[in-house]
């Protein structure tokens, strides 16, 4: 498959992942973990309090990438037909017992199951084999399911050993908490925004689909040794990876190449093995046990989720990076221009703080560079200095 | 004001600390002066400072700090809490050591800043006036 494809359908999942982020705080690693998972065949758990906008990031990302969603809210009643279709009468007086799923789970390309633990038995196990291997089964219903990413969410892990079995099927796992703060104002200036917001189709689901079938592709020879030394290292700590997990944490990381536009592998993609770890005090422990190796995380495509992954200084780089150019290339009309220049002076801060002469990456000192004469009014006398 | 000059090796930051606190020199901290008149009072309340000779330092919530070209920004690392450090380094040396020979050889001068050329006391800080501001630019314009 020729560079350009591979180009194009990188950047349209891109430009998806930062529409969907568009006025959402604090969820853009969501909206990432989310794309990541779809392109490695993948599925997200998401753990969280009730009102964290889980299923709105989900939401979003569906909508940027025009996937078919369907959303659901699961109880203990909950019935079987509430998520698959209800049995097709016509049929049943035939003495045939198929399901009508128009509209429902097993034609979605994009799920959100909230409080999924909650299911019944009868729901989980249909869903294992939606969740597994696409299939749908139910009475003499067999259909091969379009589905790209399933995204649960629940309040806590479960503790019974048979729900835990299931949700060991999602391999990415998030933790998210209510919105600190000092981000308040900004949240509540983006919910507002975003019931006013029309979203727009940046990527297709055929991009997903060419990318997953390039991500199987991807080279990782020369990352298997850190992986499998990763795993080691984890295992040796108490967290338990399984074998099949070890195996799958492999899907993620090509996936993250492929998302930043290699064929190969480096280690820069292996931050993406903290988001397999099951639970939210192993996922603490993995960032300080893998470190070292996260050191040099960075991925154009999700840097949100990168940088959470390792706080490593490239992937902070990438993403200070971008959202200076975003900022840049969108200057306001005059009466906007104070506000403006206020969001530049923190991007500028935040990089003066982060990084030194030493430590800043040239893309990134190229533009501070600009943040700095744009600050400084197009001054052509007053060298950048970044200090110490 | 009396500063000190102490060989210690540095070394960069994985992980830069939080800024809580900034300091300039020379043109940066004319910038910085400049900048901070033009705000208006109750903001300048945000702050503390202290000024000398071609010199200010700024503390106060990292996200309101203001921003100068050429400014240093420093923040404390939790193994020696009491001296305020440039968020990208740290020294090549025990900090609970380094923090503890500081305040026992300078013990009348604490707090400080510590900076790779550099060791400054900072015990005068103090919430900013105009008044102040507008006397220090006049003395070091």
């Amino acid at each position: 498959m020729s560079e350009q494809n591979l180009d194009g359908a990188v950047n349209a999942l891109r430009e998806a992942i930062q529409e969907a982020c568009r006025n959402l705080i604090e969820r853009e690693t969501l909206v990432e973990l989310v794309a990541l998972a779809a392109v490695a065949g993948e599925h997200v758990l998401i753990v969280g309090a009730p009102g964290t906008a889980k299923s709105e990031a989900v939401r979003r990302i569906a909508k940027a990438t025009g996937g078919n969603y369907f959303e659901y809210l699961l109880g203990r009643f909950t019935e079987p037909s509430e998520i698959f279709g209800p049995v097709d009468l016509r049929k049943l007086k035939e003495g045939i017992v198929e399901t009508e799923t128009s509209g429902m789970l097993p034609e979605a390309e994009i799920a959100f199951l909230d409080e999924i633990f909650l299911g019944s038995t009868a729901i989980l196990n249909t869903l294992l084999g939606i969740l597994n291997e696409r299939i749908f089964r139910r009475g003499h219903t067999r259909l091969n399911c379009p589905l790209r990413v399933c995204v649960g969410a629940s309040n806590a892990l479960p503790e019974d050993e048979s729900l835990a079995a299931f949700a060991d099927r999602f391999l990415v796992r998030l933790f998210v908490e209510p919105i600190p703060d000092p981000l308040l104002e900004s949240l509540l200036e983006g919910g507002w925004d975003l019931a006013k917001k029309e979203f727009t189709h940046m990527a297709s689901m055929e991009n997903i689909d060419f990318l997953s079938k390039m991500a199987g592709e991807v080279k990782l020879e020369y990352v298997r040794p850190q992986i499998a030394q990763s795993v080691r290292l984890l295992r040796n700590a108490g967290i338990n990876i399984s074998d099949r997990r070890a195996v799958k944490m492999q899907k993620l990381v090509a996936a993250a190449a492929i998302l930043d536009g290699r064929l190969v592998a480096e280690r820069s993609d292996l931050w993406t093995l903290l988001y397999a770890i099951p639970t939210s005090e192993q996922q603490s422990l993995g960032r300080d046990i893998l470190h070292e190796l996260m050191a040099q995380t960075e991925n154009q495509t999700l840097p949100f989720a990168a940088e959470e992954a390792s706080s490593g200084m490239k992937a902070r780089a990438t993403r200070i990076a971008n959202l200076s150019e975003e900022l840049l290339e969108n200057r306001p009309p005059e009466e906007d221009l104070p506000a403006w220049k206020l969001k530049l002076e923190g991007i500028a801060r935040e990089i003066d703080a982060g990084f030194n002469a030493e430590t800043i990456p040239p893309d990134l000192a190229a533009v501070r560079a600009r943040l700095v004469k744009t600050l400084e009014n197009g001054s052509q006398e007053i060298e950048p200095t970044i200090s110490v | 004001m009396n500063s000190r000059l102490l060989k210690i090796h540095w070394q960069n930051r994985l992980d830069a600390l939080p800024p809580c606190a900034m300091i300039t020199f020379d043109a940066a901290a004319l910038s910085l002066v400049e900048k901070l008149l033009s705000f208006k009072d109750e903001k300048l309340n945000d702050f503390q400072g202290v000024g000398a000779t071609q010199m200010v330092l700024l503390t106060g919530n990292g996200e309101s700090l203001p921003w100068t070209n050429g400014a240093i920004y420093l923040g404390r690392d939790a193994q020696m809490p009491s001296v305020l450090l440039p968020t990208t380094l740290k020294p090549n040396l025990p900090l609970e050591l380094f923090e503890r020979a500081l305040n026992e050889n300078f013990k009348t001068l604490a707090p400080f800043v510590a900076l790779p050329e550099k060791i400054i006391p900072y015990g005068k800080a103090k919430t900013i006036s105009r008044r102040v501001l507008e006397k220090w630019l006049s003395e070091n314009r």
